[in-house]
């Protein structure tokens, strides 16, 4: 069901405005953390909450941070990880556009969680309004003395620093996002060790995505228990979906987590475009398989998502419709992650321009009959052999196409030229 | 054992805390492919070739940074594991070119190797291979990026480990990988070349052909060659080296790793330095005088020559009209030989071999009667220390790779640095280190007050370092002259850094200190050591090493090749020893140092010498002296693989074979003596030292039988007690350290005496030394490669200095000095303070010794534009 947790006041035309924003309840909850929760509490609170993390991944927040040995001389760093590129996601940047003092908010929450006193914030190049909005609003929040030395009088020191990525989508992978802030080249590193021990300038490191992040204050006015109340057994609470496609109201809705895929598509999207029928549906980000239409009634949380056959990502829902050359969307990928690899690790580097090559060549009818056998094995040969996830998220979309159809590819390969009437107006 | 098990393909295998799996299965003898991984850089898991399938994760993972954990069980054949390796190969492979018939790196490529082991025999692509087109018209896609390195991106498999070579473990900064995904692309930075002091690294470590140099491109196939294990010649470091070798002729040097010295990495000093084996400037046979001109003759005709005026001379003066010297970059077998030979068979002790030094190197009284020496330090204490204080010494270009050592150090145990010099070295540069940046000749005040920053601080713990109140009172009232604020002011440097060093050598648990070349050329030196003692001393632990010059020389010290010193460093009661040893009278303990025999020649007490391997004319400071000096002898013979400025002065040249021509064995700063194959025949009509000893010995009535090293080698074990291996065979890669009496300095601080510069109005310009890019002392000219680096001879000036004569880059000047001028073109080095002239001491046209005096305690010149 449609609940309102993040986008409670986000159609306020103001709020991006401190002032406005502390009338409908900011900092509210950072001033609760700093006077009278203990680190702690704050962790159980959170890890009470049950809340996941949102980028992608959907591990345990509160689990991610007592990994942080906080006990280590060394200084602690939280980043936010505004860096959001998958393709289909939008979420992160409607709430740095529309309510960015949630957000910093929850930059400070999590950092006093881990004991951070240096917080970082990596916005993707390209949103640059986003990036306006969130630099405002950290100066804003310096100037109410929100963020400083001696916050409100406690004695707390955060400071943040706002960092604006060279738009890599590569660097909205945590390891590769600490490189490109140390002034590196945006490679992704391989774990161990993590960056909980050593990340960021070799020291302790928690890397949480914005819509995690803007959870926290909620969940600290609330409680852990109120969070825990939304969602299904495992996942709780709310999500942010990213529509987009082939659907009448595209745009992001915020569900609880385990509302069915048909009532985010059918209820809130307002159906397919132009009432046709439905082909496939994307359900969380382009490097997720794709979910068919008799999949439609699968409640959306990480279970039971994973369970069938897919996963729920970032909560980007591409949805397509039946004039969809699949071979067509393959390629589109396939470029996009050859163009996206960081080229460090070689499955990934020689992979994903192999995979591009033959899927262009196939949707340009010079395909060969083996050449799907091929695709297949050389996606196998890449996934889960390379560094960081970029190279499984390219191998799965191709792996996720010619499973489900593979007479598209077929018919291809046989007749140079689509299957399926292609709708040209978005070609 | 390890400190735990793990199992590899069932096989129990043991590992220690901190290996990663691969490090454990290969010291078990299992193979696992590697590309990226290299044992002295940090894993970055790139190439993937390792994965392994380990019980209960998931993913396969790389073994190269996977820690071993107890009970760990890895598989490294399973059918996962294959599948993804084959994969991987296939991956590399498809757009790698298959020009392996003409790539340099066939038959040593790890890509050929691996593939061959593990990799699929057909290929899947179908597309053309990607191509980094260099040059539209050319179909070679080469790429010079460096004097000596060519790239060629086709081949590149995207390890990174030349990147990582020179950033991690060399600090340098002129090597990237530039660009994204396939395109990645390894370069120099826009505008700037590959030419660091280690770059030839970045050839021998690349796993594929990508980068080759042009030392060894297009000559030779590497499996027609053999091999020579060697050692380098070139500094006291001692690095071990492989010499490939065709026909009887050198093709390159490549390292030999060596966990005890270089660890893998090598100079580029050391790569290139064998070309002068083959240059046209070699000895090739030997030559006589004759009226005034020298002229090929026959072994027969030079020897019986020798034979004939030694013998007359011998008959009408005694054995101490003769004298001897000897380079120290001769083996120690040649060494043992030479002052051997003038002892026994001449019958003189003077015999040196610190031929470029003016002052004499006997200690003064304060250091003797206190018994300050250096201390014994190997590398390994170099692994242990905390903070390296690097004294008087430019180490980057004069011990390459204890450089690199420390700034392995510097990488991974956050260890300090602190460069305390008159002129700004490359050490400094990217390693976070702290220079003292000091006006000429003042390192004195710069060290004292260190010491008394130390000593004053509240926090000082006097208890820790063993010393008292008194002891701290008579330190302050012995340097009125060269505490605080005046040391400060006199030598340049702040106050606060004073401080701050010295705070940070008082909490630094373990501390090593260096000087080097410049140190034992300062008119100071005495006082110096003394200092060195002084700021040892307020250190919890310190160990003082005095980096020797030359690659032999601290075996040249403990060989005899000292005037009034047997070997094993034993004085004039083992005289009898030696009698019988070498089976004949040996003259007394009057012998001269090389002032000394200068000053004897001149005055006629000394008419005929030896000189072995060694180029006093070029090297030692007034050159214009010495020349003049060596000229009035009766017989001057010079045994040397070169025509060098003495072997011009020579009346009977005898041609040495080199370095590579000869086996026996050397002794690198740290003491330890190594072993090093001969890689070739003696070329042309040359013969190695000890033969050509050999034969003068036996020419003039003495014959000892020892013509090979290997027979030198056992009488001069036997003369050390039979301490060293008793075969060359037996040699091990530690090689054999001989133990040099250990000193027990008295407590207190020394007394430091110290005398301001005098200023000089005419000659306002303070002179330095030391070497060019690329070279190390005057023998490193003849290598072509290494030329490459450096450009013509140049006058080094300072910022300053060009501004107020109006000179810039290439302008012909005029370096004058009280008893010699140079002519050379200028070079502004920005990093050179004012009134300071760097010379390099590499060319010999541009010798700085023709602007040294003898008599004059500093080099004070004058520039001028011409």
């Amino acid at each position: 069901m449609q609940k309102h947790v993040l986008f409670e006041n986000i159609n306020d035309p103001k709020l991006h405005n401190i002032d406005r924003a502390i009338e409908l309840g900011a900092y509210k909850a950072w001033e609760k953390v700093l006077k009278s929760i203990k680190r702690e509490e704050l962790v159980q609170m959170v890890k009470d909450s049950g809340l996941r993390g949102r980028g992608g991944a959907g591990f345990p927040t509160g689990l991610k941070w007592s990994f942080v040995p906080v006990a280590s001389p060394k200084p602690k760093y939280l980043c936010c990880n505004a860096d959001e590129s998958e393709p289909g996601t939008c979420k992160d940047r409607v709430l740095m556009e529309c309510d960015p003092h949630s957000v910093i908010e929850g930059v400070m929450i999590a950092a006093f969680a881990i004991d951070c006193h240096t917080s970082f914030f990596y916005v993707r190049g390209e949103y640059d309004l986003s990036m306006r909005r969130i630099e405002k609003a950290i100066d804003e929040a310096y100037k109410k003395g929100y963020l400083g030395k001696n916050i409100l009088g406690t004695g707390y020191d955060l400071e943040m620093i706002l960092h604006r990525g060279g738009g890599a989508y590569i660097c909205g992978e945590e390891t590769a996002l600490l490189s490109s802030l140390e002034g590196e080249k945006g490679l992704s590193r391989i774990k161990p060790p993590f960056p909980a021990v050593s990340g960021l300038y070799a020291c302790p490191t928690v890397v949480n995505n914005v819509e995690t992040l803007a959870n926290l204050p909620r969940i600290v006015i609330n409680g852990g228990q109120w969070y825990a109340s939304m969602g299904t057994e495992k996942s709780k609470g709310t999500r942010i979906f990213s529509v987009s496609g082939h659907v009448k109201k595209p745009g992001n809705y915020e569900l609880e987590l385990g509302t069915p895929l048909r009532t985010l598509i059918y209820d809130y999207a307002g159906g397919i475009l132009d009432d046709k029928k439905l082909k496939c549906v994307i359900p969380g980000g382009s490097s997720v398989p794709v979910l068919m239409p008799d999949q439609l009634d699968t409640p959306l949380d990480f279970e039971s998502v994973q369970a069938a056959g897919s996963m729920l990502g970032s909560g980007a829902v591409i949805v397509m419709n039946e004039d969809t050359c699949m071979v067509w969307v393959a390629e589109i990928l396939a470029h996009f992650y050859m163009h996206e690899s960081c080229g460090k690790c070689t499955p990934c580097r020689q992979g994903t321009g192999w995979l591009y090559e033959i899927i262009h060549r196939i949707e340009h009818g010079q395909g060969r009959a083996q050449d799907l056998d091929t695709l297949l094995d050389l996606a196998k040969n890449i996934e889960g052999n390379t560094i960081c996830a970029l190279g499984d998220a390219a191998a799965t979309p191709v792996i996720s196409t010619i499973k489900q159809f593979r007479n598209e590819y077929e018919y291809h390969i046989e007749h140079k030229k689509c299957l399926v009437k292609s709708d040209f107006r978005l070609r | 054992m390890g400190d735990f098990n793990i199992t590899v393909n069932g096989k129990t295998v043991p590992a220690v805390k901190g290996q990663t799996v691969l490090q454990a299965a290969l010291a078990a003898g299992i193979d696992i492919p590697v590309f990226c991984w290299h044992p002295q850089l940090v894993p970055v898991g790139a190439c993937r070739i390792c994965l392994v399938e380990i019980e209960k994760f998931p993913k396969l993972q790389v073994a190269c940074a996977t820690p071993a954990a107890d009970g760990m069980v890895v598989m490294t054949e399973s059918p996962k594991v294959v599948k993804a390796r084959q994969g991987v190969l296939e991956f590399i492979l498809a757009h790698h070119p298959l020009d392996c018939p003409t790539c340099d790196k066939g038959g040593e490529c790890d890509l050929q190797d691996v593939t061959f082991k593990y990799g699929l025999d057909y290929s899947r692509l179908q597309e053309p291979k990607h191509r980094n087109i260099v040059d539209e018209n050319s179909t070679f896609d080469d790429l010079q990026i460096g004097p000596e390195i060519i790239r060629n991106q086709n081949r590149c498999i995207h390890c990174y480990r030349c990147t990582r070579i020179v950033d991690e473990a060399c600090f340098e900064d002129d090597l990237g990988a530039y660009q994204r995904g396939y395109h990645t692309e390894i370069l120099p930075p826009p505008h700037r070349e590959i030419r660091n002091l280690y770059s030839g690294n970045v050839v021998e470590y690349c796993p594929v052909g990508a980068l080759t140099n042009d030392d060894w491109r297009y000559k030779v196939r590497v499996w027609l060659t053999k091999q020579a294990k060697s050692v380098c010649t070139h500094c006291p470091d001692g690095c071990n080296l492989t010499h490939w070798t065709f026909h009887n002729k050198i093709f390159r040097a490549t390292s030999r790793p060596n966990e005890n010295i270089d660890r893998g990495f090598i100079c580029d000093i050391g790569r290139y330095g064998y070309q002068q084996v083959a240059s046209s400037d070699r000895l090739k046979q030997p030559m006589i005088k004759k009226n005034g001109e020298l002229i090929e003759a026959t072994w027969e005709e030079a020897l019986n020559l020798i034979k004939t005026q030694v013998s007359e001379l011998k008959s009408k003066l005694s054995g101490n009209a003769f004298f001897g010297l000897i380079g120290e970059t001769s083996t120690n077998e040649e060494i043992y030989s030479f002052q051997r030979f003038l002892r026994r068979v001449i019958g003189t002790s003077h015999i040196d071999s610190r031929i470029n030094r003016k002052r004499r190197l006997t200690f003064g009284e304060e250091v003797t009667s206190r018994a300050i020496a250096p201390d014994h330090v190997s590398y390994q204490d170099i692994d242990k220390a905390d903070t390296f204080v690097v004294y008087a010494s430019d180490l980057h270009s004069e011990n390459p790779i204890t450089a690199l050592r420390i700034k392995r150090g510097v990488r991974y145990r956050d260890a300090k640095i602190i460069i305390i010099n008159s002129r700004s070295t490359h050490l400094g540069v990217r390693t976070g280190a702290t220079n003292l940046l000091h006006k000429p000749g003042t390192g004195l005040a710069v060290l004292t007050g260190i010491v008394d920053a130390a000593v004053s601080s509240t926090t000082f713990d006097k208890s820790a370092v063993g010393l008292s109140d008194q002891q701290i009172s008579e330190f302050k009232q012995a340097h009125t002259e060269l505490l605080l604020p005046k040391a400060a002011a006199m030598s340049g440097v702040g106050e606060s850094d004073l401080r701050a060093v010295a705070d940070s050598l008082v909490r630094s648990s373990n501390v090593v200190i260096f000087c080097g070349a410049d140190f034992s050329r300062y008119p100071y030196r005495d006082e110096e050591l003394l200092a060195l003692d002084n700021l040892r001393r307020i250190c919890k632990s310190a160990k003082l090493a005095v980096l020797p010059e030359s690659s032999n020389s601290v075996g040249a010290e403990l060989l005899g090749a000292y005037p009034n010193q047997y070997p094993g460093g034993k004085g004039s009661d083992a005289k009898s020893k030696f009698e019988d040893l070498w089976r004949g009278p040996l003259p007394d303990f009057s012998g001269k140092d090389m002032i000394g025999i200068l000053e004897a020649i001149n005055e006629d007490e000394i008419e005929c010498g030896f000189i072995f391997n060694a180029d006093p004319v070029r090297v030692f400071p007034d050159g214009n002296y010495a020349d003049a000096v060596l000229e009035k002898l009766k017989l001057l013979v010079v045994v040397d693989s070169f025509m060098t400025e003495t072997a011009r002065l020579a009346d009977v040249i005898l041609p040495l074979s080199t370095f590579a021509e000869t086996e026996g064995t050397r002794t690198n700063w740290e003491g330890r003596i190594q072993y090093t194959q001969s890689a070739i025949k003696p070329m042309f009509d040359s013969k190695p030292g000890c033969e050509i000893l050999e034969l003068l010995a036996d020419r003039l009535g003495v014959s000892f039988g020892q013509g090979r090293p290997s027979e030198v080698y056992g009488e001069l074990n036997k003369s050390l007690g039979d301490v060293l291996p008793v075969r060359y065979e037996m040699f091990k890669s530690e090689g054999a350290i001989y133990d040099r009496p250990k000193h027990q300095p008295k407590p207190g601080f020394n007394r430091v005496a110290y005398n301001a510069i005098p200023s000089d109005r005419e000659y306002p310009n303070f002179l330095t030394v030391g070497n060019a890019d690329h070279h190390r002392g005057p023998n490193t000219e003849r290598n072509p490669s290494l030329l490459k680096f450096t450009g013509d001879p140049f006058v080094g000036l300072s910022e300053i200095d060009a501004k107020e004569l109006m000179i810039s880059d290439g302008d012909l000047v005029k370096v004058e000095s009280r008893t010699g001028k140079v002519v050379g073109n200028a070079r502004v080095i920005a990093e050179l303070p004012g009134k300071v002239v760097f010379l390099p001491e590499n060319f010999r046209e541009l010798r700085p010794n023709l602007l040294m005096g003898l008599k004059e305690k500093f080099d004070h010149v004058k520039v001028t534009k011409m």
